[in-house]
């Protein structure tokens, strides 16, 4: 079981930040329909899977392992201006 | 031409005098205003034999053709000078209030000369400028000073520095409006050296806009897009900059310890979302804009503006501190104090690290939260080991043995993204005029958030590309001079648009980055003239040469090497990085260059 | 080169050809790197793009992979050296060129190119296709507009990536089968744009 962390507004909608996600790839994941538009993330929602960024690997078909940390980020903004 | 005054302002303090003329309009064609007219400016003032401390060197504050235009965050001004950190060129700028106020006040520009015997401020008023004795405002901090001085947003705003200044800590900032700053590279210290405490500005008139129709509407579309994007207006208002803490540490990018680690155990305590928890009183904005990301929070001790990001992530992972509370505090006495966030917090982990090597005898040691306070102070006034902080961690860690533990570019502290997890920011540094520095193309955006589309951050080939652009935009940008939270949203062509309604002069997209290319190299030509090389543009040794052990950039050093010779070629420079004679030519600055080289050399 | 350049060659290709915003040879793309320019070899299919499709030359100078680039070659390069592109798309939208042989500007009124595109100049082509003249003409176009309409030939959309002149691309298309079916319904446009005179003067 991989282990997804929301962060920023995300975590609204979830009890907890942080979940166990019982599901081979992104693409079996509930969290689905919320992060996801025509197979992609929505605009400026981010998918890492161990730090990388799930556009880098096999979209939403990549592999999920027992030890894998997916982070999910909302659209988020930085710098010192 | 609408949008500039048309007049600078030149203060002589040796001899209290006060003159105005006029702005040089082919000038303000070519470099705009802020930055760009800063450099121009500088150039001709400050040559190689003029150290950055002596009372030679000059302030200019500038604005730019849309500040106080009222167009969507129309409320920056910069400072420009030689810098008592890097030796290079600078210029720092600022949102708040003071820039807005200062153009309305009628000028464009303000150089600043020479040195007062005593201390002194200056208050500019519809009614005259005058300049008057400071005695009783030395040694006060920031906001007691902006207070006395009758701070008032709308109407009278106040810029000074603090102790940090009067001391001349090489990392001293120039504070407005009591809570905004010209931060980096220690433009404080050189106003310190001036006798300079204040300056007090009163406006009175907006300046005028040529295409008062074509503005509305660019006003207009502006709005939708800053209302449009998840970034300006959900992410920046709702959880302020350091938001980005917890994406920079997943993905190894995250400087932790002095650089020794790209992930940060304690990145959640100290991010966006913990600071909005638990800390945040409400958020608050610049003159003129929508977006508002600053943020008010308080602690047990004290209420104030920040901390951003790159304030969390200097007394946080930097220093192994995971005390959101004291990471606040620290932010608060910086500003207090007038002191640059970034290099004060990575100046400290660079000591905490020259202590855990035995190198420096100092009870500062990673993740000493309560050390942080007292080290900012003694910092400031000079005092102890402080008086070694206070000249930055280049100096700091020579003197004690270890250059290479500065993690700095031309001696200005980098800020919080590890260049071996994302290649084009460590170029972005090397290259930086004013030392490394984010804030001038930050690769952010296409490294890491995927605006406008996703570049991976490991990519090398191609990546010069990328920077360079985004350089030249900031240059833009910062010259104009607008907030660059703006450009999340508002592409430049509505800058460029924006620029050619108000002044009334055609400027395509094209026009306006071509501007910023100008500055670039301009202020490239300047750190030349200072003796700066190629082997300057280069990152500390640990970024090029020790692989990260851990996490998801394991392995990564900076491949700096093929993109600076690509980046040069781009450019138009040669192999030792000196723009070539044709760059010069097609930006119209072959004449200004050559013929202030033989006016410099006969000084 | 990069595999992931390559990757947004194959990638870009195939979208506009399954768009409909290319025939089977027609249309060509092209990216900077640095001092460099990587361009889709001459007779190379967008669809189906391999990566020995793709030629890298220098940007102001030949070298050798030049003679296999496609002849578009000197438009490319004429773009990127006056302008801020960094990927190139030429595409033949078919709506879009309908429109360019009747106006010198086309002023979409469906409300996502309003957002993005504003408004696309025609220019025209007075001289023969991959000339000097016409370079220039098209790259002056571009340093005010990211996409413009070559008179019954195709656009030029100029981007940070490919992905993004794509965006454009695909855009300017869209909105003009929206304004060809407006037309066929034929009934009075009601304005729902504000200040939407200022689309006509971007
Ligand atoms: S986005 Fe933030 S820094 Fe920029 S002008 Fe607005 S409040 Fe000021």
């Amino acid at each position: 079981m991989a282990r997804v962390t929301l962060y920023g507004g995300l975590r609204r909608h979830v009890s907890a930040p942080m979940q166990q996600l019982d599901s081979v790839t992104m693409r079996d994941a509930e969290l689905q329909a919320a992060l996801f538009e025509n197979d992609r993330p929505r605009p400026h929602v981010r998918v890492l899977v161990n730090g990388r960024n799930l556009e880098w690997m096999r979209g939403l078909d990549t592999p999920l392992e027992q030890d894998h940390q997916v982070a999910i980020f909302p659209p988020i903004a930085g710098g010192t201006p | 031409m609408n949008g500039w005054t048309g007049k600078i302002l030149d203060i002589d303090l040796s001899d209290a005098t006060v003159k105005t003329y006029e702005l040089d309009m082919e000038m303000a064609r070519l470099f705009l205003g802020g930055r760009g007219l800063g450099a121009r400016l500088l150039w001709d003032a400050v040559g190689p034999a003029i150290e950055p401390l002596s009372p030679d060197n000059v302030l200019i504050f500038a604005t730019g053709p849309l500040t106080a235009t009222g167009y969507q965050t129309s409320n920056r001004f910069s400072v420009t000078t030689k810098s008592p950190l890097t030796g290079t060129i600078l210029d720092a700028n600022s949102g708040g209030f003071w820039g807005m106020q200062f153009k309305k006040a009628g000028y464009d520009a303000l150089v600043v000369r020479g040195r007062a015997e005593r201390p002194v401020y200056v208050e500019i008023t519809p009614n005259g400028v005058t300049i008057e004795d400071a005695k009783h405002l030395w040694g006060a901090r920031v906001g007691a000073v902006t207070e006395q001085l009758g701070q008032n947003d709308n109407r009278r705003n106040v810029l000074c520095i603090g102790p940090a200044g009067e001391n001349l800590s090489r990392m001293a900032a120039i504070m407005n409006d009591g809570r905004r700053s010209l931060a980096r590279g220690g433009p404080g210290a050189v106003m310190g050296r001036k006798n300079l405490k204040a300056i007090v500005v009163e406006g009175k008139e907006r300046p005028g806009i040529q295409d008062h129709e074509g503005f509305r509407f660019l006003l207009y579309e502006s709005r939708k897009m800053l209302r449009t994007s998840p970034l300006t207006s959900q992410a920046l208002p709702e959880f302020g900059t350091a938001v980005v803490m917890n994406l920079i540490n997943h993905i190894g990018a995250l400087p932790t310890r002095n650089f020794q680690q790209s992930q940060f155990e304690g990145a959640e305590a100290i991010s966006g979302e913990a600071l909005t928890e638990k800390y945040l009183v409400k958020n608050a904005s610049c003159w003129a804009c929508p977006i508002g990301c600053t943020r008010i929070s308080r602690t047990q001790k004290v209420e104030g503006e920040g901390p951003e990001y790159e304030t969390t992530w200097a007394f946080g992972a930097q220093c192994g501190v995971d005390d959101l509370a004291a990471i606040i505090e620290a932010n608060h006495l910086c500003n207090e104090l007038g002191l640059d966030t970034i290099s004060t917090g990575s100046t400290i982990g660079c000591a905490m690290e020259l202590t855990e090597r035995g190198l420096l005898d100092s009870d500062l040691r990673f993740g000493r939260a309560d050390m942080l306070a007292p080290a900012i102070e003694a910092l400031a006034y000079r005092r102890d080991l402080g008086d070694d902080l206070a000249d930055g961690s280049l100096r700091l860690a020579t003197k004690y043995g270890a250059p290479e533990l500065s993690m700095s570019v031309k001696g200005l502290e980098m800020p919080a993204y590890d260049p071996r997890g994302m290649q084009g920011q460590g170029l972005l540094y090397a290259t930086s005029n004013r030392g490394a520095c984010h804030m001038r193309g930050n690769m952010l955006g296409l490294e890491v958030l995927g605006l406008p589309k996703r570049i991976d951050r490991f990519q090398v080939q191609g990546k010069s590309s990328y920077v360079i652009l985004h350089q030249n935009i900031a240059a833009a940008i910062d010259s104009l001079v607008v907030c660059k939270f703006t450009h999340m949203a508002v592409g430049e062509e509505y800058f460029a648009r924006v620029l050619s309604a108000v002044s009334g002069v055609e400027f395509s997209t094209g026009d306006l980055v071509r501007a910023g290319e100008r500055v670039w190299n301009l202020e490239r030509m300047y750190n030349l003239r200072e003796g700066f090389t190629r082997s300057d543009d280069t990152l500390p040794s640990r970024l090029l040469r020790e692989p990260l052990a851990d996490g998801p950039s394991k392995g990564w050093v900076n491949e700096l090497e093929p993109m600076l010779a690509e980046y040069y070629r781009a450019r138009g420079w040669d192999r030792q990085g000196v723009p070539t004679q044709d760059k010069l030519k097609e930006l119209e600055l072959e004449e200004i260059v050559n013929s202030q080289q033989s006016t410099v050399n006969s000084q | 080169m990069d595999e992931r350049i390559i990757q947004q060659f194959l990638e870009v290709g195939r979208d506009l050809f399954e768009a409909d915003l290319v025939s089977s040879h027609g249309g060509n793309i092209s990216v900077r790197l640095g001092d460099r320019v990587v361009i889709k070899r001459r007779g190379a299919m967008l669809g189906r793009l391999k990566p020995h499709d793709l030629v890298e030359t220098g940007l102001a100078k030949n070298d050798s992979g030049v003679a296999l680039a496609s002849t578009e070659l000197l438009i490319h390069r004429t773009i990127y050296l006056s302008t801020p592109a960094l990927a190139v798309i030429h595409a033949h939208p078919r709506t879009a060129i309908a429109y360019s042989l009747s106006r010198d500007e086309i002023v979409p009124i469906d409300n996502e190119a309003s957002y993005l595109l504003k408004k696309i100049p025609v220019v025209s082509e007075e001289v023969p296709s991959g000339t000097k003249e016409m370079a220039e003409t098209l790259a002056n176009a571009l340093g005010a507009y990211k996409i413009v309409m070559l008179r019954g030939h195709g656009s030029f959309a100029i981007g940070q990536t490919l992905d993004e002149a794509f965006h454009w691309t695909s855009t300017l298309e869209e909105a003009c089968e929206i304004a060809l079916k407006a037309k066929l319904i034929g009934e009075t446009f009601i304005e729902y744009r504000g200040m939407s005179e200022g689309y006509k003067k971007w």
